[in-house]
């Protein structure tokens, strides 16, 4: 029996030896190679069309264009504020990639991050040291759900670490990404023994990668989305919908993970905490806002026309044109106000038409003229809300047929 | 750190890992003919049998990998509408009006170009802030002109902002000015876009 063992024991060896050598062999000599791609692309959550109604549309549109990263830099080439470089990585707190579970987190550099980071390749340690702390004194880190930014400090934030599996979405299905990069760099030699030391990325780096794609763009300032390789940064991992477990993603030679970003690059300097995609800057939601600051109950549009915004029909029976505004335009003054001004010398407008301007909101309607008669029709200002007419001396203004409302006549 | 990066560090390449066995293997057998005494000849040499047998069933998962392995294509860069739109829409959060050369208080961008807008064959609906509103729709460019009405809380005016909304459909990319002419109007607006965002939507064919 031992011997039965032992025969086997060394027959498995044997065998193992001879896979081995298959191996190596077919490693090193296989011509054939494999290729995983991930694009990492669109994040908007997978069921928007739901909340459509309820979101305005700059709330929709952050969802529906939501892509991997956004990159904010504000480069002060006009010395108008401060430079601002800014990273967020939108993704998902769960696998149901819902409107509800989204969440972004992201970092600020507030200053040159290029300049500074060349300052570490200095050779005096002590000013290495003044530049680490003054990288350190000018980076924040936030969070961001349902539109609003905060700090969280260590123990409220999720932050950007490489420690962190971020649940994004590829094909509408989840997967996991994680910043898991490093490469390897002689740190000392001795005679011909070199000592080796690995460098683990950080979102800094990203960061600095991303700025500078983004500086270096041929369409130059504006916004717009760039397409980076960040296969040398992040894995990305699959979900088991059946196991309900994340994993690695089957074995290929060459695993390609390209990002889209959306970037806003501006010639200004940043001077005020909403240019940030975060809405703060240094911490201060109220960077650079007004030291009195304005606030109102509502806001409401005023537009003004002249004659040139009016529709105008010819009448036989008032030898010239009624002036009125066709039920579309009168659409698009709804839940706003206007100011009407008509000057009688360039066109022989004879007066408003019936129903002219019946149900618009009119804060002020001013006639222009010298010497001539012009006639409200019927119902040409009714429910406008208008109180009084403005004139200049020697218009006369005539009511046909127009007795539903009271108006005050002002000279001009 | 957590255990896969440990894994990473030590098997980081299928190299590192043959070395390592190949090392481990070299010195035992180096040892085994070293070492007079019998027993411990025989552990050696088990340890090494054990060693080969690990490093053929690392090499046969991996070599199943290899294989079995296929490539993929997981997602998609929908490039085209991202880099030249249909229609036109923009939204920001992030409008900030400064003060230009001419003594305004603007806001401008460039943004992506818009294929075949054209205000002389078709007809565009102006939306500002999901608000269908009245602009002059020129063959290339789209112009807002309008005025807010900022009230207090007893309806009174506070300020009336004169805002005016330019976009230019240029061949490369769609510009966009905000402008207003004073700071206080400035500060104003600078409100409503802090509250509401910015959005403008052209949609054709209504």
């Amino acid at each position: 029996m031992a011997k039965i063992a032992k025969i086997s024991f060394w027959c498995l060896a044997a065998l193992a030896l001879v896979i081995s050598v298959v191996y190596i062999y077919y490693h090193f000599n296989k011509t054939n190679y494999t290729i995983g791609t991930n694009y990492l692309g669109d994040q908007a959550p997978v069921d928007l069309i739901e909340f459509e109604d309820k979101l305005t549309e700059v709330q929709k549109n952050e969802y529906e264009k939501r892509v991997l990263f956004d990159i904010n830099v504000y480069s002060n080439s006009n010395n108008s504020g401060i430079e601002l470089n800014e990273l967020m990585l939108n993704y998902f707190t769960d696998t149901s990639l819902s409107t509800s579970v989204c969440r972004s987190s992201g970092i600020q550099y507030a200053g040159d991050l290029v300049e500074d980071i060349q300052k570490l390749d200095d050779t005096d340690i002590s000013n290495i040291q003044n530049s680490i702390l003054e990288i350190n004194n000018k980076f924040y880190e936030y969070e961001r759900t349902q539109s609003i930014s905060w700090n969280g400090g260590k123990n409220l934030a999720t932050g950007l670490s490489r420690d962190e599996k971020y649940t994004i979405k590829i094909d509408d299905k989840p997967y996991q990404l994680q910043l898991t990069g490093s490469y390897e760099y002689v740190s000392s030699k001795f005679l011909w023994i070199e000592k080796k030391e690995t460098h683990y990325y950080t979102f800094l780096e990203v960061l600095y990668d991303c700025v500078q794609a983004v500086k270096t763009n041929s369409k130059g300032y504006g916004d717009g989305y760039i397409v980076v390789d960040l296969s040398k940064y992040f894995s990305v991992y699959e979900f088991n919908e059946r196991t309900g477990q994340f994993r690695e993603q089957p074995t290929t030679d060459i695993v390609k993970n390209y990002a889209t970003l959306k970037f806003h690059y501006d010639e200004k300097g940043a001077s005020m905490a909403n240019q940030s995609i975060f809405g703060i800057i240094a911490e201060d939601s109220k960077y650079g806002m007004p030291e009195t600051p304005v606030d109102y109950w509502k806001a409401e549009f005023n537009f003004d026309l002249t004659e040139d915004d009016l529709d105008f029909r010819t009448s036989e029976v008032y030898n010239g044109e009624l002036a009125f505004l066709n039920l579309k335009k009168i659409e698009l003054y709804e839940n706003s106000k206007v100011n009407i001004t008509i000057d009688l010398s360039q066109k022989a407008i004879k007066g408003l038409d019936i129903s002219a301007f019946e149900n618009l909101k009119i804060n002020s309607l001013t006639i222009i003229g010298s010497n001539q008669d012009f006639y409200l029709l019927e119902n040409s200002l009714k429910n406008t809300g208008l109180m009084q007419i403005k004139i200049s001396s020697g218009v006369n203004l005539i009511k046909d047929n127009c007795s539903d409302f009271e108006l005050e006549e002002v000279q001009l | 750190m957590n255990l896969l990066l440990i894994f990473d560090d030590v098997f980081k390449e299928f190299k590192n890992t043959m070395i390592i066995f190949g090392i481990v293997i070299i010195l035992l057998v180096f040892l085994f003919f070293v070492l007079k005494n019998d027993t411990t000849r025989k552990v050696m040499l088990y340890i090494v049998g054990v060693l080969v047998i690990a490093a053929g069933i690392y090499s046969s998962i991996n070599l199943y990998k290899e294989v079995n392995a296929k490539s993929y294509i997981n997602g998609e860069i929908p490039l085209f509408s991202q880099f030249q739109v249909e229609d036109f829409s923009y939204c920001s959060s992030q409008i900030v009006l400064t003060k230009d050369n001419n003594g305004q208080f603007t806001y401008e961008v460039d943004t992506l170009k818009v294929k075949d807008f054209d205000g002389i064959e078709n007809t565009y609906k102006i939306y500002f802030n999901d608000k269908n509103i009245p602009a002059k729709v020129n063959a290339g460019s789209i112009e807002i002109n309008c005025k807010l009405n900022f009230l207090s809380t007893e309806n009174e005016t506070l300020n009336l902002a004169p805002l005016k909304i330019q976009v230019n459909f240029l061949s490369e990319s769609t510009t966009i000015k905000i402008a207003t002419n004073n700071q206080e109007s400035a500060n104003y607006l600078q409100k409503y876009f802090l509250v509401n965002g910015f959005s403008i939507k052209a949609i054709k064919g209504v």
